[in-house]
């Protein structure tokens, strides 16, 4: 045991006369720290994909033929959304959350992964009372909003309201933590 | 004591008389209190909603203006009447009807849609010139439930109608009908005397109400008593009833036509059979024809003896003229008019037999049929003709030239909502038979697998998209003592892999150790969270697949992945109006968060890897890579049931190609049913799959040949998503002996235990050993 130890802080010593040489070796070659990022690093390509620059493809099977159609291309937010969005949200002011749930419906049908239309029908159940329905629609609205903080607050205040009411106290606690960490 | 005799004859028949009318008179107004006829439920499609920047193929949108029942025109003055259209290139002008969505209605207006590169650039208001940002237009009619009678009509109000058909329908079927009390006793006395000459019931004398009185209540023989009873019914009905109400009823009673078993009655619903209009918009001609009919609705018809229903329309035509209801120009211009009757809209009952069928099913679940069939219901469902046309073709086109036993089942559905788009049953797309997307239960396959690495990924103590699993030889003993030797398709084993390239070659022998360790009881949780109903006690089988399901289950379980872990109901129907207009039911989206979002990302990741680079690939042929659709391929034991299922961004589908006799179909997943999927995708709008990255995800930069983390610059760095706390601790810089000599989603070298994570290896590098020191 003692020799074992005798080993560690000679090894240490010897470590720490050698740290400048190390540094000097390292400088070019940074070691990340765990490399957590929310979104995939740009630098490298996602798992699946081939590298760039580099065809180490063995193809076991014939090249398919080219798409007759083009790629996808961006398109700008139709007005229609953000006039059934507009729409949706004076029904909510109104207090008619059943007519808005329709109306976002309607949203939804010309975009599905837009996180306002989620929220807004989240805030409709949440209206409505059915506070199963407006935590989930929260937490979906969550997943799609991305970067966007202010919405994921809102959602997550939508899921804290309705944890409370569903009398699920400490998980209503643990939304909040997320509330702070958003 | 004669006379009292009499008298007393006299009151005893007087009583009787009255009894007997009362009889009638009673009939007449229970009958009329309550619903006057059995109406069948009207199905629609979803209402097209175009607006500026949507998808829009010219030729589908024609197609769908088509079974909406719109008529072309040549040009765009020549929009007399709703429900025309004019198309020049991808511009069209419609002139739409009225309609009532149950949440507004929108009024007849001219509407301009302009298309280019299959995307609409300006939906404007012909009349004022102004944008629109969208226009709603009146659904295609998927089907009717009808009554036993098969009796169907499309009410209406005499203020809708025009009062020249009315008139016309008097001038011509009883010209004293605002004069006398439900019996003409000249006209009596005229047919008496005409059927006298001829010895035989040649003529009738029947009023209007006489006739109504006898469709409503009678048999239509031709005898004394019926003729009698006629007579006292229509005495009741005069009682009871204005003279309005009383031609309201017949022109909503009247029989005019047949179209196979289905009966055509009433003008509502005539006008639109035969000149696709409602009532209120019929020329002169065209009312001319209809009361034409009244007379003999087979003899008369215009498609069927057109030269016999034009003489009829005229010798009315100039009934009209002689009674003064239309002017001579009128008069000349209608004899010169052609029957301008078009073609029967739609063959058969229904355009869609397979999706009405699911409509009727979800319905019946709730409604007496009687009610479905007689209570005028108007069923709006999310059916989406252009795609369910377009789903269609895609199975025809495959199927086409291929053997005549092969079979399909299809099942499209929106991914945000889970509403069901499409369906198709079988390869003859009209026939009301064996709907196989809902009803043929057949083992699924390897579209079992990735609820096999979802419950792994669940658990990300143990399980990354990284972590290595045995892909060597399976055997495991049964309860009879045989032995379950599970191989790949390729009869190869490949060793120890990553999970994410275990998945996106769909290696049997890997998935089966993989899931043998997180035990058939977890992997059957996670199936039934996913929403599908596996059966218990599980046998290892079922890790590949040999559960039986339909294509509709398959889109159930696919769409929680597809929507990220969330689970809503499929649904095909979205509201029910009664006949008044008020929403009975409506069927409202509902979800609910069954798994966790971040290990769903990571098996949609690993989908997308089959479609890019794995058992899918052959997808690429039909899709830009840039749509990133996730998917799996399925095939069963010689090859019996060729499977696929996949989503975008926005759509999901499942495919489903095999025979009703079980036989082989000579196809794998990714030969027969990945290519129906393919070709139903390319042909429709999709949003590529941006798979949304949940808050649990990080990225790790991993080594794709040893699976520990290494710098960005390192030549095989891949990215790969990891569940917080998940990513490889261990670090390994880039090495020159480290080169690529595999393709990065190859197996990864033999790694010291199976299905360990990189984490567990043992240190190999100094930089390893220094934070062992350091420990």
């Amino acid at each position: 045991m003692k020799q074992n130890l005798f080993v560690r802080w000679a090894a240490i010593c010897s470590i720490l006369l050698l740290i400048p040489f190390f540094m000097a070796s390292c400088a070019k070659t940074i070691i990340p720290s765990i490399p957590q990022t929310h979104e995939p690093p740009r630098q490298v390509p996602e798992i699946g994909e081939p590298p760039p620059g580099k065809t180490i493809e063995k193809p076991v099977q014939p090249q398919p033929e080219k798409p007759s159609i083009p790629a996808p291309q961006k398109e700008p937010r139709p007005a229609i959304l953000n006039t059934l969005i507009r729409k949706a949200e004076k029904e909510l002011l109104l207090r008619k959350p059943d007519i808005a749930f329709q109306t976002l419906e309607r949203a939804l049908a010309i975009d599905g992964r837009d996180p306002e239309v989620w929220h807004l029908m989240a805030k409709a159940r949440l209206m409505n009372e059915q506070y199963r329905q407006a935590e989930s629609l929260a937490r979906k609205s969550n997943t799609l909003a991305g970067d966007d903080r202010s919405l994921k607050k809102k959602n997550w205040k939508i899921i804290i309201r309705s944890l409370e009411e569903q009398g699920r106290v400490e998980e209503a606690d643990q939304a909040r933590r997320s509330v702070d960490s958003v | 004591m004669k006379k009292k005799i009499f008298i007393l004859g006299l009151v005893v028949c007087a009583g009787l008389f009255f009894l007997y009318f009362n009889k009638f008179d009673r009939q007449v107004q229970e009958q009329f209190q309550g619903r006057l006829w059995e109406l069948p439920a009207l199905v629609y499609a979803r209402p097209l909603e175009v607006y500026p920047s949507m998808h829009l193929v010219p030729e589908l949108f024609e197609k769908e203006l088509i079974l909406m029942g719109y008529q072309r025109r040549k040009g765009s003055t020549e929009l007399d009447t709703p429900g025309t259209y004019a198309r020049m290139g991808s511009s069209f002008d419609l002139f739409l009807r009225v309609f009532d969505f149950g949440d507004e209605t929108l009024p007849l207006r001219r509407t301009r849609v302009r298309i280019k590169e299959n995307r609409v650039i300006q939906v404007k208001d012909i009349k004022t010139g102004r944008e629109r940002e969208m226009d709603r237009f009146d659904p295609v009619v998927v089907g009717r439930f009808y009554p036993a009678s098969m009796e169907d009509r499309v009410l209406v109000n005499l203020d809708q109608t025009p009062p020249l058909l009315g008139k016309s329908i008097v001038a011509v079927e009883d010209r004293n009908f605002y004069t006398h009390y439900g019996i003409d006793p000249k006209a009596i006395f005229r047919a008496i005397l005409v059927n006298i000459k001829d010895l035989r019931l040649s003529q009738g004398a029947s009023t209007l109400t006489q006739q109504l009185a006898k469709n409503f209540f009678l048999t239509p023989e031709k005898t004394l008593i019926r003729k009698i009873n006629e007579t006292f019914m229509a005495a009741a009905l005069e009682l009871h009833f204005s003279k309005d109400e009383i031609l309201e009823a017949y022109m909503n009673e009247v029989y005019l036509g047949q179209d196979g078993k289905r009966s055509i009655h009433g003008f509502g619903l005539a006008a639109d059979f035969y000149f696709g209009k409602s009532t209120a918009n019929l020329a002169p001609h065209e009312m001319a024809l209809l009361v034409g009919m009244l007379k003999a609705p087979s003899s008369y018809n215009p498609r069927t003896n057109p030269d016999r229903a034009r003489q009829r329309r005229n010798l009315v035509l100039e009934l009209m003229a002689d009674q003064g209801l239309i002017s001579s120009s009128q008069l000349k211009q209608g004899l010169a008019a052609s029957l301008g009757v078009i073609q029967k809209p739609v063959k058969g009952l229904s355009p869609f037999p397979f999706y009405l069928d699911l409509v009727k099913r979800q319905l019946l679940k709730e409604y007496p049929e009687n009610d479905l069939r007689t209570m005028g219901l108007r069923i709006f469902t999310a059916l989406d003709p252009q795609i369910q046309l377009a789903a269609e073709q895609a199975v025809s086109d495959f199927l086409e030239n291929r053997n005549s036993s092969l079979e399909a089942g299809l099942v499209f559905s929106a991914t945000a909502t889970n509403e069901i788009y499409a369906l198709v049953g079988g390869r003859d797309f009209r026939y009301r038979g064996f709907n196989r997307a809902l009803d043929a239960r057949r083992p699924i396959g390897s579209l079992v697998k990735p609820a096999v690495y979802l419950t792994a990924l669940a658990q990300p103590d143990s399980y990354t998209m990284v972590s290595r699993v045995s892909d060597g030889p399976v055997k495991i003993k049964n309860h009879d003592g045989t032995f379950w030797q599970p191989q790949n398709f390729d009869k190869k084993s490949h060793g120890q892999v990553g999970l994410f390239q275990a998945l996106i070659h769909s290696y049997n022998t890997a998935t089966v150790t993989l899931g043998l360790d997180l035990g058939l009881d977890n992997v059957s949780n996670t199936l039934e969270k996913l929403g599908a109903k596996p059966e218990t006690p599980g046998l290892p089988s079922i890790l590949l697949g040999s559960m039986d399901m339909s294509p509709i289950q398959v889109a159930q379980m696919y769409h929680t992945l597809a929507s990220g872990g969330f689970y809503t109901p499929a649904r095909a129907i979205r509201t029910i109006y009664t006949l008044e207009g008020e929403a009975l039911q409506r069927y409202a989206l509902t979800i609910e968060q069954r798994m966790d979002p971040g290990a769903v990302f990571l098996v949609n990741k690993m989908l997308q890897g089959v479609v890019s680079r794995g058992t899918g690939k052959s997808l690429n042929k039909w899709l830009p890579r840039d749509y990133s659709i996730a998917g799996k391929t399925g095939t069963t034991n010689d090859l019996k049931d060729s499977w696929f299922a996949g989503f975008s961004g926005s759509h999901l589908a499942v495919v489903w190609i095999g025979r009703d006799d079980n036989h082989s179909t000579g196809l794998t997943g990714s030969s027969g049913a990945l290519q129906v999927f393919g070709r139903l995708m390319s042909k429709i709008s999709n949003t590529p799959l941006d798979l949304a990255v949940p808050e649990n995800i990080e990225w790790g930069i991993i080594d794709s040949i040893t699976g520990y983390r290494t710098s960005g610059d390192c030549p095989n760095a891949v990215s790969v998503p990891f569940i917080k706390g998940s990513v490889p601790e261990k670090f390994q810089p880039c090495e020159s002996d480290f080169q690529p000599t595999q393709p990065s989603d190859q197996p990864l070298p033999e790694s010291s235990s199976k299905a360990e994570p990189p984490i567990k290896q043992k240190t190999k590098y100094l930089m390893d050993w220094f934070k062992e020191i350091f420990k």
